[in-house]
């Protein structure tokens, strides 16, 4: 891939609502990701490339167009962690009823199978079941807000 | 056919003698009382139970509607849900609800017809079965997605009695049951044929021709073209409901542009 393909890219997610874009090509994985506008002002989207190698098992340090000095240290520690992803489009929801305490808090501890949300579309309720063991470290979603296919919903740092 | 307090008999071996030739792998359990037929059966699910496994309960202790709220189960309704196993490679599996909803208006539709009575029944996005006096039956469909397929739960809640005034206080909402609307000799083992004959045929629709099964619930809904008032969980929208997306989503028009509805905690619909 040419880097004005991935500038291309990149400014489409920018035009776009598309919060995070996976791209996967010829053993090449490109994500971006637009920074979350709570944190702190970042007016470029997050840009990590990372190499996938199909037999060397240590991670190779491929080059990150376009990425400033403050987004390589974030994504670098999100690397870290685990993305739990939408299964669907819909709508997610922190509880099991709008009354009820939410399923998980950032900085509880979960283990794999825990149920830690719903998402839901045309009343077909998807009950999220985490992955791994860890600790919520992010929910990138909030409450009753609508979410795409394979959208990260939480940040989780297996070594938590 | 409801003879007093006690709706007919449900026997699970002549069912399936009834059903295999319609939709082959049914199994059929039949139990008094459960917690609720979909957790029960999502149990199964997880333990491997398979496509078209159904559970059928007389009552249920804490039968469930959206968001945990309790759905009335006592003696005398139909209490059922059915495990469908789907391969990811189909059409968006969100508009499997409104295929369920589609299939229940069906076999109750054709069972009134066919023990001499008529019911006009409606469906309102995403599958409530209504009448002009309330609602007559409920639908929830759980999922959980393994690598090849989703696993589905759907589960169908009919009153086919009146409800007691107790359970209508508790229920704060316009009711209906099959005995007001048409006053014919109803059976739970009719109607759970006729639903899962017509389930097996909207499934394949599902599959093979999406965008009919999506024109035959618009013509089975009186929402389109109406303004709706939609509750969500971040407020109000009112608009008119123009038509399903692809996905099973309700697009409305509002002043603001078009907006698709995926999920709603409750929608009125306007004359």
């Amino acid at each position: 891939m040419q880097f004005s393909d991935v500038r291309k890219l990149v400014k489409l997610v920018e035009s776009s609502e598309i919060h995070e874009l996976e791209f996967e090509q010829e053993g090449s994985k490109i994500v971006i990701r637009k920074a979350d506008p709570h944190a702190q002002p970042a007016p470029a989207p997050a840009v990590q490339t990372i190499a996938v190698p199909q037999a060397a098992p240590a991670p190779a340090a491929a080059p990150a167009p376009a990425v400033d000095t403050a987004a390589q240290a974030e994504t670098a520690k999100k690397a870290d962690y685990h993305e739990l992803k939408s299964p669907m489009v819909g709508t997610m929801y922190r509880a099991p009823a709008p009354d009820a305490d939410p399923y998980v808090q950032i900085g509880d501890k979960v283990k794999a199978g825990d149920v830690v949300c719903i998402v839901e579309a045309m009343k077909l309720m998807n009950e999220i079941e985490c992955d791994v063991s860890g600790r919520v470290v992010d929910i990138l979603v909030e409450n009753a807000q609508p979410v795409e296919f394979g959208q990260t919903l939480f940040l989780i740092d297996p070594n938590g | 056919m409801y003879t007093g307090m006690q709706p007919d008999t449900i026997d699970p071996s002549r069912l399936i003698a009834v059903l295999k030739p319609l939709c082959g792998g049914v199994r059929l359990i039949h139990v008094e009382e459960t917690e609720s037929t979909n957790r029960t059966l999502m149990d199964m699910a997880k333990a491997g139970a398979g496509h078209l496994t159904t559970l059928v309960a007389d009552r249920q202790t804490h039968g469930r509607g959206r968001h945990r709220r309790n759905w009335a189960s006592p003696v005398g309704g139909l209490y059922m849900s059915v495990l469908l196993k789907l391969s990811r490679d189909n059409p968006p599996v969100t508009l499997i609800p409104l295929a369920v909803g589609l299939a229940l208006r069906k076999a109750i539709t054709d069972e009134a017809r066919q023990r001499g009575g008529d019911l006009e029944v409606t469906l309102k996005w995403p599958n409530d079965l209504i009448t002009e006096n309330g609602k007559l039956a409920g639908i929830l469909c759980e999922t959980i997605d393994t690598d090849d397929e989703w696993l589905i739960v759907a589960g169908i809640g009919v009153n086919i009695r009146p409800l007691s005034a107790e359970t209508r206080r508790l229920v704060a909402a316009d009711v209906t049951s099959l005995l007001e609307e048409s006053d014919v000799d109803w059976t739970r083992s009719g109607l759970i044929v006729a639903f899962l004959r017509h389930l097996t045929e909207v499934i394949k629709d599902w599959e093979d021709t999406p965008e009919q099964l999506r024109r035959e619930w618009t013509a089975a809904s009186n929402m389109m073209d109406h303004l709706v008032t939609v509750k969500t969980g971040k407020g109000t929208i009112e608009g008119k409901a123009i038509e399903l997306t692809e996905q099973g989503a309700l697009r409305l028009r509002t002043e603001h542009g078009p907006v698709e509805i995926n999920s709603a905690e409750g929608i009125e619909v306007h004359e």
